[in-house]
């Protein structure tokens, strides 16, 4: 019998691509519209998108209020990850938690304060609130968490990950110049420093220097850089940085495909442990993309070639070969580092690409949208899988009402049809 | 003012209505009696990723068009409910595809680009409710027969 990582080290070599070789330009083009639809039902909506502003700006207030402990460093809240780059996805179940990360940075410290003292005055702070002291979570690695709930919001609950740093003074304008012209050079100045409780020198080290270097804002840069087109208007990363930030409902395809695969893994890994974390599906999605325009065609791509970005390095360390998922603005930064103790955790990956495959080829061999829905319920959830054919059919009804939905005498309805179907209305009730 | 509509149209001829039925669908035979009725029976897809269905048209020159998914028979309902929406008959699926007032449909009119189209768009939104159990495809609906 071979050991346990011999078959994951070898895992990879099963992996098969998936093609939609079948499919006429008509099927194509219609299953390109359900996966988009899909895509736009994970969305977070806008009155979500609008209540989580206003909770994490709560909290900023509390944070950098005149007697906050904070307020002598310029104390800020900035949100990271998915709602900065447009991949945050609604919970499976409506009145489950979203994840909000934010970064709570402060542009100076005292010269003896250490990793311990930053940490431990931003939970004091939290604590000198009576509410936000209750929703106080197990004090995290890196984080402070917050349970967030509003008693006169009901939906508005989130996992509120607030992350302690370190910047330098002039930070806000160089991440605000940054955000606006999207340039890769200056990803090394955004970097911040964070604290670690697991680190050696966590009690000990003073020199911010020396500390664990984090850089979500270039690597926020680096994902929408990826994502867009030159020709088109860019996704307004800097939006996040005005006092009333906006909603974007106008998604790109490669944060679409990043929302489907990330539900598709919530889905699988529903009350699992060790599910693939959405920082290397997103990265990896990154690497692969090649500026597709349509969604399907980046969503093929994308699960076919993602894991050909994961790489074989050599680890000196453990002395041996270790998978190495490269964070794109950190090189020395590896996002499947877990991997290496909890093997668990690479075999979860690999075996979510392979499902995540066979599910989409699935869903397009069925005929009859009925039955396509079914299939998307059982990989993207009921509710998701209801309002992308909701969606659809509320769209073709209204081409038909403006006398601009199509048909063709051999496929059915399909704007790559010659005629064009007269406005009607379906009538009546049965005798 | 019904009437006016309907008396203003000039009628279209069964063997032209056929013809042009024969011309969008060279594959299939329209069977007509006396210039009077025509049958047309064909396999359809509502859309390119849309299932199978067999439907049959009949029209007689003296009365309305009558459409039927004659397979599947009984077609799938959405759970929880127990008919299906805009349809005449149930136990012949009779499908109801435009509001009977002569604007929408009337004898002047060709089938290829009124009734004929509407099975399809019928089938297209009957494909989504019966995975959503809610109709998208819009219409009216009376408290009367119709």
């Amino acid at each position: 019998m071979s050991s346990p990582s011999f078959m994951i080290g070898n895992s990879n070599i099963f992996q098969q691509k998936i093609f939609m070789k079948d499919f006429t330009p008509q099927q194509k083009l219609q299953f390109s519209e359900i996966i988009d639809s899909l895509g736009e039902s994970l969305d977070i909506s806008e009155t979500q998108y609008d209540a989580a502003v206003a909770s994490y700006q709560a909290v900023g207030g509390w944070l950098s209020k005149d007697d906050s402990l904070l307020k002598p460093y310029n104390p800020k809240i900035i949100p990271q990850g998915s709602i900065v780059i447009g991949t945050a996805t609604k919970p499976i179940n409506e009145f489950d938690d979203i994840d909000l990360d934010l970064v709570c940075q402060l542009s100076s410290k005292p010269t003896h304060w250490t990793q311990l003292d930053l940490k431990r005055i931003v939970g004091k702070q939290l604590e000198r609130h009576k509410t936000y002291e209750s929703l106080l979570d197990e004090e995290g690695r890196r984080c402070w968490t917050l349970r967030y709930r509003e008693n006169s919001k009901p939906n508005a609950r989130y996992h509120m990950d607030i992350l302690p740093s370190i910047t330098d003074s002039n930070f806000e304008v160089m991440l605000e110049r940054a955000f606006t012209n999207l340039q890769e050079a200056t990803f090394g100045s955004l970097a911040i420093r964070i604290t670690d409780r697991r680190l050696k020198n966590y009690r000990t080290e003073t020199d911010v220097y020396k500390w664990l270097k984090s850089n979500p804002f270039g690597y926020a840069i680096w994902f929408i850089n990826q994502a867009t087109f030159s020709t088109e208007l860019k996704y307004q990363l800097n939006e996040l940085l005005k006092p009333i930030p906006k909603y974007q409902s106008q998604k790109l395809p490669l944060q679409r495909v990043v929302q489907i695969l990330k539900r598709h893994r919530d889905m699988m890994f529903r009350g699992k442990d060790n599910k693939p974390i959405s920082v290397i599906i997103t990265t990896l999605a990154g690497y692969a993309y090649r500026k597709e325009t349509d969604i399907l065609d980046a969503l093929m791509n994308v699960v076919n070639s993602m894991e050909n970005y994961i790489e074989d390095r050599f680890d000196y360390e453990k002395w041996r070969w270790v998978k190495y998922v490269a964070n794109p603005v950190n090189d020395e930064e590896n996002f499947a580092d877990k991997w290496i103790e909890t093997p668990q955790k690479q075999e979860n990956f690999y075996n979510w690409l392979t499902a995540v495959k066979r599910d989409i080829l699935h869903a397009s061999q069925q005929r009859g949208q009925h039955l396509i829905m079914e299939s998307l319920s059982k990989s993207f959830g009921d509710r998701a899988a209801n309002e992308t054919f909701t969606r659809i059919g509320n769209r073709n009804k209204i081409l038909t009402e403006q006398g601009q939905n199509r048909f063709d005498a051999k496929v059915g309805l399909t704007a790559m049809g010659t005629s064009i179907i007269k406005p009607h209305n379906f009538f009546g009730n049965e005798k | 003012m019904r009437n006016k509509i309907r008396n203003s149209q000039k009628k279209v001829s069964i063997l032209a209505q056929a013809a042009l039925i024969e011309r969008m669908f060279p594959e299939t035979q329209v069977t007509t009696w006396h210039g009077q009725n025509l049958v047309w029976t064909h396999t359809v897809y509502p859309s390119p990723l849309g299932a199978e269905y067999r439907v049959r048209l009949e029209y007689n020159i003296a009365e309305k068009p009558n459409v039927y998914v004659i397979d599947p028979k009984p077609l799938d309902l959405p759970k929880g409910k127990t008919k299906l929406e805009h349809c005449y008959e149930q136990k012949t699926q009779r499908l109801c595809l435009y509001y009977p007032d002569g604007r929408e449909w009337n004898r002047g009119m060709i089938l290829t680009k009124t009734i004929i189209p509407w099975i399809y768009e019928w089938l297209y939104h009957y494909e989504i409710w019966l995975g959503t159990g809610e109709w998208t495809g819009g219409g009216i609906h009376l408290k009367t027969n119709c």
